[in-house]
Parts: C-alpha cells; sequence; structure tokens
C-alpha cells in the first residue's frame, strides 16, 4: 500500500502553547504565531474549544470541529502572543456552541463561532490511545 | 413563532432548503436528506432556540431499533418499551413507528415538536 506523507511542519499538529485557565464555561490559553496564514488561527480557535469539551466531558468522548458558523480576521497573518479566549455558549448532549477570540495586546485580532461535535471512540479512534494522549496534552498545556 | 415555525427556521439554514413544503409529516431523514452532521447542529440550535436539555440520540430516535432488538430478546412489549424511552411520543404515534420500520429512519417534524414541548413543560 502506498503511503501519504503530510507534512504540515508543525510539531504533532498542537497549535496551543498554554491553557492559562479552565471552568465549565470557558477557557482561556496562549498562542504565540510566527507570521503564520489565518486559517490557522481557525485551527488553533477549534483545537481551544475541543480541549474545552474534553475536559468537561472527563475526556470521555472524541471531539472535533463540526462547524465553522462563522470566523472574521483583522490580518491576512498572524504573528506576536496572542491569548485566546472562548466561552461556551450552549450544548446538547453530542454538541457544543462557542464564542472564540484570539487578542494581541486586548485587540481582538481574530474571532469565531465554531459547533464541536463530539463521538464515541471506536475501532478508528482508539480511546486506549487518545484519552492517555490528550490528558497528557492537557496537563502539559496547563502546566506550560 | 411556536415550535414548529423555530425548527423548520432551523432547519431551513443547516440544509439550505425551502420550508415551504416542511409539514408535521416529513421526514427529516428520508424527505430532507439530513446527515447525521445536520442532526448535531441542530441539536445544539434547539438548544439555543429554547433553552432546554437536548438529548441527541433521544430527540432524533436514533436508538429504536436498539430498544426493540432488546426488547425482542427479553420478551418485552415492542411498544411499551418504545413510550418508556420516548415518553413525549404519544401511543398511536409508536403503532404509527412500528408499522414504519422498514422504510428507512422514522425520524418525523412532529417528534421534534413533541419532544421540545414535552421538555418545556
Amino acid at each position: 500500500m502506498d503511503r501519504i506523507e503530510i507534512k504540515t511542519e508543525l510539531k504533532d499538529f498542537m497549535l496551543i502553547d498554554a491553557v492559562k485557565d479552565i471552568d465549565s464555561k470557558s477557557i482561556l490559553g496562549a498562542k504565540t504565531f510566527f507570521f503564520d496564514p489565518v486559517f490557522i488561527g481557525i485551527e488553533t480557535l477549534a483545537q481551544l474549544a475541543a480541549m474545552h469539551v474534553r475536559h468537561i466531558t472527563d475526556f470521555t468522548k472524541h471531539a472535533f470541529l463540526l462547524k465553522v458558523k462563522y470566523f472574521s480576521a483583522r490580518e491576512a497573518v498572524l504573528n506576536g502572543l496572542h491569548e485566546l479566549s472562548g466561552k461556551l455558549l450552549n450544548h446538547s448532549s453530542d454538541s457544543y456552541s462557542y464564542e472564540l477570540s484570539g487578542k494581541n495586546n486586548n485587540d481582538v485580532l481574530f474571532s469565531a463561532k465554531l459547533i464541536i461535535g463530539t463521538t464515541s471512540y471506536n475501532d478508528h479512534l482508539r480511546q486506549e490511545e487518545l484519552v492517555g494522549y490528550y490528558k497528557k496534552v492537557f496537563s502539559c498545556l496547563q502546566n506550560a | 413563532m411556536d415550535v414548529f415555525d423555530q425548527i423548520r427556521d432551523a432547519l431551513k439554514e443547516i440544509l439550505d432548503i425551502e420550508p415551504e413544503n416542511i409539514t408535521p409529516e416529513t421526514y427529516i431523514i428520508r424527505d430532507l436528506d439530513a446527515e447525521s452532521i445536520d442532526l448535531m447542529e441542530l441539536s445544539v440550535e434547539l438548544n439555543e432556540k429554547f433553552g432546554i436539555e437536548i438529548i441527541d440520540d433521544r430527540i432524533f430516535l436514533r436508538t429504536v431499533r436498539l430498544h426493540l432488538n432488546e426488547a425482542e430478546k427479553y420478551k418485552k412489549e415492542a411498544a411499551d418499551v418504545l413510550k418508556n424511552e420516548y415518553p413525549f411520543l404519544g401511543v398511536d404515534r409508536i403503532q404509527e413507528i412500528l408499522k414504519d420500520l422498514d422504510g428507512g429512519p422514522v425520524l418525523k417534524m412532529k417528534d421534534l415538536v413533541s419532544y421540545i414541548e414535552c421538555e418545556a413543560d
């Protein structure tokens, strides 16, 4: 079987540098961009929201970006340290709606409304591998 | 705006369809071609619109066949099992569902309305 390698140049494709604060309704994080294209901002906010969903569901479900309801950005390129924030707006048993933003020096440079879906672990999304991985990542981000 | 109209508006936006032909008897999956990801988006929209707890498996009748298999396994009345799992459905609707299983997913617009109205009470 042919193997396809996708080189993102991003280590493990983890785009959040730190989780600064988290409770049942919100999450604060940080990310330093290095002249990254703005679409990386969408993925960063999606990762922040998905991390919050995993936290509030005690890592019992796999979380994924279901839909970008809107995204806006003031610049085409992101650079420098950004404070990331996410607020849980609404949810059902399987889906979670978030309002998120990235700020630089208290200036909102990009914002989004995203829906994060969840699904049970299965043969492809293996619980024994993913739960440990995400718990470890979450712990590292909280201590960063 | 009543419950039916609000659900219809949400479906219009999510599925990008014209809402005129949606009636209480419209099948959400069979007629409107809604997929599982559309229903996941709908559930969070319904939580926003009505402020009630939405349990996806229940409101979308996802596990009807699972419950029927269990009823058969433990020799229980199918209608009783469904009434217990889906208390928002009336007796007539449950009988309708039991006769309609061969046609595919049974979820209708009126089932969503029933769930919302029951949870809101």
